[in-house]
């Protein structure tokens, strides 16, 4: 698998979306995932003072711990997606971690399109599930 | 035996040692820097002042940017470390192991590079001779004891006088002769004086000179380390090689040259690695690793390269975190793991308090995180691999904190073997170690101020979540360490985090612990408010574990302990059991839950109906609960609390059947009250929500509280809030989107007063305009203290106010008229009696105004079963646009109806005002009047005004007249202004106004225009009938009168004309006295019926003085008439037309 945990997290830093892996320490990851939002905060501030019209959205390595890498990004409208990889994976290259944020901006703006679906609200979502399990697997 | 010296280790370092031991860790001597040891002699600091502050100048408050050096005062019978015999072969040395304990001890404190021997000797002093030979037995003494370590000797003598180089010759040659006396080298011997202030500089200086001679020793001592690698060899000697490379680096760090120390280092920790290990000398090695790579980091740090310290360490826990060692002792891995990570942490603070910059994704923090979570990952192997063990038989562990070497067993110190050697002792060792770890050691003591130190780390780097993440696991350790209460002080403020971030999966898992340290320590509050929280959706819990919540709180209720939380050991329930029951024996003060800062499973909204309310109607507010748990939850009563307390007993519901709260539900209460007249105009405002939850005959209530700033009445952490208001609509569920009215406005009672206002529409400038307000009551009693106001509205402009009049027709003749009648009293109205007021407006500019009326009266009402006077208030605003209702434009006219400019002083002449009407209404002019000037006055004090009474409409002109004379004293060539015209009018009444009383007349005041006065000195009168009749004789004379002080002298001449024969003076000349007058007569014969041209008069002045006109022309042909009527002659004798030939005469009058 290419990664053990999945995040989607909303506006004000609540989790629209987690997904981890199975056989993972769940709670484990998700305060990982949470925690991942202290380097984003500071990443986006630090952009945001120098101005600039176009804002690389991809986020890079966020920190490491001794078993995994956390990496992010955030889209314009302050959605932060974080995702986890096995620090013991290491072949994974920078761009494939940096295509999978893209699919997965790209499945998050589908579910937003859905006018079914309130922005802002826990993503319930069959297609977006089964798009995060392509992505996960490497697919 | 090798090296086993008593030395003589300051007290103080031995109890730290004793207290501190710690067999993963790092020993003492490691960590303090290395300095140069510089032993001082011969100073007597407690009896001479001089030798006192002199050791205070060199040993006190060394400042960083100091020489490092260590000073130590040694006493006259000191005594160094014996030296070992020095060895002559190698051949047969095996090591027996790698670093020996006390050898950077002696190198620290017990072998000085250099003694220095103080001395009180001036160069002039009396019995410099004795106390030359004093110095030279002290100086053979000292090295004697030095032996034959190579440590150096210098000289330092003490002066109180300064002594000029070059000044004295005698002491050049008295030191030269002192050196030679003691057998040392010229550059050994050193004067301080101390008599003056610079004692500190020249301390700066000498110790400077001094560590340079110190270093020299350290250098020699390199020499002599590297030396014996030449009779080393590979096979046996691998343990020395490291050892030497240690020395090697330890020694030039004395020297302070930490690039070579590094350098040596990093060559110790590389033949370190190439040793051959295996479970036996595991720990031996990775215990130096660790010391080596400690140096190497801290070099780093200090030589600036961060980078290098990190990846060093990094390198170093990469190589090691494979090396587990024997498993029953796989604790021990994680023991020194764990201090690996809290010494880099150390180092690397050191550093950043040095001043290097550390950023949010490196920084100390990180490592003091890791070595918590392996000291935590220590005490859970431990538990798991020492669960049987039992207490040792013998002290096998005896002289662990004083071995010889570093990192050795202490049951079977200094074996070189790599097998282990007696199987039995072994495993007794073992076994000793695994009891002293769970039985001796507080890993609690170790983990919290780990996780301490991360967390103030992680503060000061902005990682406010990570730093949450970690007190959750320091709460966690506080828990295994029994002290629920700090424990649950953590949680608290870190779920607060949760909760507004709605992070339900890590608000769950904190929850569940801080429910068990609730109930561990007895903290009914918390207790109950987590309780509720768990039983609420918002955490993922199984309904089975809501319910026995939900039991544990009825059995609270009911003055039960709850149950234990599951898991929870036995000791702990029979403390926590205890507790409760103590508590609840005792607790009879309520307990009152803040639910506003949790996300629980009762929410409420309360809002008023309305956001504003008349002082006589209910005030109606609804409280919504919604109950998220899985079954019916019953409160006993519910109360609303606002800004105002007298409502607070109406705003409570104690019904029992209505505070059933169904599950899944949203249940409403609605609550009612009158308010109080004395709130009308304010706020009353929703300040809180009270639920009380009690058992019958039970002493414990607990109340829930939702109030505080900000959030009156709902659930603060409103779980389910949109994120976007925008898409509210969306939502089906109204309970999450309402937004609740939280305070409404008192507004007075509704008049049942009816206010009808009749006016025109459009006023008249300057008019008194009448506005009719007709008032009657329809209220079911009297109202009484009936006061109007009216006036301008408030918000108009200033300029407004001031051309703007109001009045009641009381006020009509006042002269103090503003824009406004306030407080106009009118009495009382019976039940379905009328009145009516008029006002008047007079409006001074033609534009729109905008009045209001206000009627204020009071009326009783029943209000909280008293009957109050309840004051009521109408307004009503009216727009009155005003218009010019004429025009009026003033001429004067000679008598003849000429326009006339110019006036001679003693003329008469005409004042005609015209009256152009272009007001909607007819107007009635009901008089005009002049106001003159002094110097004109009106002729015949009869006249009346010629427009009295005269009624204009639109578009029509009325045209008035006044003779007036000008006075003979009136200045000549003077422009003069006659005064003002005056004009009283009113609006015409009809009968399409209901009035019964007429609105007064005003009087408007018009300038009359100026006119220029002339002077003529002489002046000419006609007499003449006003008609004749042809050939019949008509009489005509002039009488020409000098006005002048001169005598005028004149020529008259009389024209012929074709209408007329005439009998008189053609030509005439004529003297006239001042004051005195002459008639000329004519009688003329009409010869022509009509209108006839009389005979032209032309007279000139002949006398020139100054300021007449020679010729009278101008004046005559406005003064004389040039025509006269001539009737045909009478076929009759007509009496009528005889009648007409009275003579008239004309008015001149003087």
């Amino acid at each position: 698998t290419m990664a053990v945990c999945v995040a989607v997290i909303g506006k004000e830093n609540s989790p629209l979306y987690v997904w981890v892996g199975s056989g993972r320490e769940e709670l484990h990851l998700h305060y990982l995932a949470h925690t991942g939002l202290d380097v984003i905060q500071e990443k986006v501030a630090a952009v945001n003072k120098t101005p600039g019209d176009t804002r690389e959205l991809y986020l890079g390595l966020l920190y490491a711990s001794e078993e995994y890498k956390v990496f992010g990004y955030t889209t314009n409208t302050r959605i932060k997606f974080v995702i986890i990889t096995d620090a013991a994976n290491t072949t994974l290259r920078d761009n494939e971690i940096r295509m999978m944020f893209r699919r997965l901006h790209n499945m998050y703006t589908n579910v937003v399109c859905n006018p079914f679906y309130i922005p802002g609200e826990q993503i319930t979502s069959r297609e977006f599930d089964q798009g995060v399990g392509a992505l996960v697997a490497g697919n | 035996m090798h090296g086993q010296i008593n030395i003589n280790i300051p007290a103080a370092v031995i109890d730290n040692m004793e207290d501190e031991f710690d067999p993963y860790g790092l020993p003492p001597e490691v960590t303090t820097p290395p300095h140069a040891l510089i032993g001082m002699m011969g100073l007597n600091i407690t009896e001479k002042a001089t030798h006192k502050a002199v050791w205070e100048a060199f040993a006190l408050n060394r400042r960083t940017d100091r020489t490092p050096l260590h000073f130590r005062l040694f006493s006259n019978d000191f005594q160094m470390p014996p030296m070992k015999p020095k060895r002559q072969s190698y051949e047969w040395y095996v090591p027996k192991g790698i670093l020996k304990s006390n050898w950077i001890s002696k190198y620290l404190y017990h072998v000085p590079a250099l003694v220095v021997l103080f001395y009180d000797l001036d160069w002039n002093d009396t019995s410099w001779t004795d106390k030359k030979n004093d110095l030279a037995t002290r100086v053979h003494t000292l090295k004697s004891v030095l032996g034959s370590r190579n440590s150096r000797v210098a000289l330092v003598l003490i002066q109180s006088g300064i002594s000029v180089p070059g000044e004295d010759t005698g002491a050049a040659e008295k030191a030269a002769t002192l050196c030679t006396a003691c057998d040392l080298p010229a550059k050994h011997l050193f004067v301080l004086p101390h008599s003056d202030a610079h004692l500190l500089g020249y301390t700066v200086r000498l110790e400077n000179a001094l560590s340079e001679i110190a270093w020299t020793f350290y250098l020699g001592e390199t020499k002599g380390v590297r030396a014996h690698r030449d009779f080393l060899n590979k096979t046996t000697h691998t343990l020395l090689f490291v050892r030497h490379q240690f020395k090697l680096g330890f020694l030039n760090e004395l020297r302070n040259d930490s690039q070579a120390a590094i350098k040596h280092y990093a060559q110790c920790y590389h033949l370190l690695l190439d040793l051959r290990s295996t479970d036996t000398n595991l720990h031996e090695i990775r215990i130096v690793a660790a010391v080596v790579n400690y140096k190497i980091c801290r070099l780093d740090f200090a030589l600036n390269l961060p980078r290098d310290a990190i990846s060093q360490f990094r390198r170093h826990i990469d190589l090691f975190r494979q090396r587990t060692g024997p498993k029953e002792l796989i604790f021990e891995h994680y023991a020194w793991l764990s201090k690996q990570y809290q010494i880099f942490g150390d180092v690397f603070e050191e550093a950043v308090r040095g001043g290097l910059p550390a950023v949010q994704t490196q920084h100390p923090g990180f490592y003091y995180q890791q070595a918590a979570q392996y000291a935590v990952l220590r005490r859970k192997t431990a538990l798991q691999v020492c669960k049987d063990v039992s207490a040792p038989v013998s002290d096998l562990l005896e002289g662990w904190s004083k071995l010889e070497f570093y990192g050795q067993r202490p049951w079977r110190p200094g074996k070189r073997s790599l097998e282990p050697p007696e199987q039995q002792r072994e495993a007794e060792g073992i076994m000793e170690v695994q009891y002293h770890e769970v039985k001796e050691v507080n890993h609690s003591n170790t983990i919290i101020p780990l996780f301490s130190s991360a967390i103030s780390q992680f503060k000061k780097y902005r990682c406010p979540r990570i730093k949450r993440h970690l007190m959750v696991q320091m709460a966690e350790e506080y828990h295994q360490a029994n002290d629920s209460s700090k424990a649950l002080t953590l949680l608290n403020h870190v779920m607060w985090d949760y909760r507004s971030e709605k992070w339900w999966s890590l608000l769950s898992s904190v929850s569940a612990l801080a429910l068990q340290c609730a109930y561990n320590t007895a903290a009914i509050t918390e207790y109950f408010g987590l309780a509720l929280e768990f039983m609420g959706t918002k955490l993922m819990r199984s309904e089975e574990d809501k319910k026995r919540v939900h039991d544990n709180l009825l059995k609270l209720l009911n003055g039960q302990s709850p149950d234990p939380e599951p898991g929870t050991p036995p000791e702990v329930v029979t403390v926590a059991t205890e507790a409760w029951s103590v508590l609840l024996g005792s607790q009879v003060s309520p307990v009152t839950v803040d639910m506003t800062t949790l996300v629980p499973c009762l929410e409420v909204r309360a809002s008023f109906t309305q956001s504003q309310f008349h002082v006589d109607q209910e005030v109606g507010v609804i409280v919504m609960i919604r109950n998220s748990y899985q079954s019916a939850i019953s409160l006993s009563a519910l109360s609303v609390t606002t800004n105002s307390p007298s409502y607070s007993d109406r705003l409570l519901e104690t019904q029992p059947e209505k505070l059933i709260l169904s599950p899944g539900k949203v249940t409403e209460i609605h609550l009612t009250f009158l308010p109080l007249v004395e709130d009308v105009g304010k706020k009353v405002k929703v300040t809180g929500v009270r639920a009380q939850m009690d058992v019958p005959n039970s002493s414990l209530v607990v109340s829930l509280q939702w109030s505080g700033p900000g959030n009156e009445g709902v659930t603060m952490h409103a779980a389910n809030t949109p994120a976007f208001p925008e898409f509210s609509l969306l939502y089906k569920d109204k309970f999450d989107i309402s937004l609740p009215i939280a305070e409404t406005e008192i507004l007075p009672r509704q008049p049942r007063l009816t206010v009808q206002i009749e006016h025109d529409n459009t006023a008249l400038v300057w008019e008194w305009l009448p506005v009719k307000v007709f008032l009657k009551n329809i209220e079911e009693s009297l109202a009484s203290d009936i006061s109007l106001s009216f006036g301008l509205d408030p918000s108009s402009h200033i300029n407004l106010e001031l051309a703007t009049q109001v009045c009641t027709s009381s006020g009509l003749l006042s002269d103090k008229i503003g824009s406004q009648v306030s407080s106009f009293s009118n009495g009382e109205l019976g039940v379905g009696e009328e009145s009516a007021v008029t006002f008047y407006v007079k409006s001074l500019t033609a534009s729109e105004r905008v009045l209001t009326l206000k009627v204020e009266y009071t009326v009783p009402v029943l209000s909280g079963g008293s009957l109050v006077h309840c004051p009521c208030v109408c307004e009503k605003s009216i727009h009155i646009q005003a218009r010019i209702p004429f025009q009026v434009t003033v001429e004067t006219q000679s008598l003849k109806f000429e326009k006339l400019a110019r006036v001679a002083a003693g003329e008469s002449f005409l004042v005609v005002p015209k009256i152009k009407c272009i007001s909607h209404v007819p107007i009635t002019l009901t008089n005009s009047s002049l106001a003159l000037a002094n110097e004109v006055n009106q002729v015949g004090t009869e006249a009346k005004s010629q427009v009295m009474n005269t009624v204009l409409s639109e578009g029509e002109i009325g045209v008035d007249c006044f003779c007036v004379l000008l006075s003979k004293k009136a200045t000549p060539n003077s422009a003069l202004t006659l005064g003002q015209y005056v004009l009283y009018w009113k609006r015409f009444l009809t009968v399409m106004y209901r009035s019964d009383n007429d609105s007064p007349a005003v009087s408007v005041s018009v300038g009359l225009p100026s006119l220029m006065v002339e002077h003529w000195g002489v002046w000419v009168d006609c007499e003449i009938a006003p008609q004749g009749t042809v050939r019949t004789p008509l009489a005509l004379a002039y009488i020409i009168s000098n006005h002048g002080v001169h005598t005028a002298e004149l020529a008259l001449n009389m024209q012929v004309s074709d209408a007329f024969m005439y009998a008189g003076h053609k030509e005439v000349r004529l003297r006239v006295l001042p004051g005195c007058s002459e008639q000329v007569t004519y009688t003329l014969y009409p010869l022509l019926a009509g209108n006839v041209h009389l005979p032209k008069l032309t007279l000139s002045v002949e006398s020139h003085s100054p300021g007449q006109p020679t010729s009278l022309d101008a004046l005559l042909a406005r003064i004389l008439p040039t025509h006269v009527y001539i009737m045909p002659q009478a076929k009759g004798n007509d009496p009528a037309v005889a009648s007409l030939s009275t003579r008239v005469t004309t008015m001149v009058v003087s």
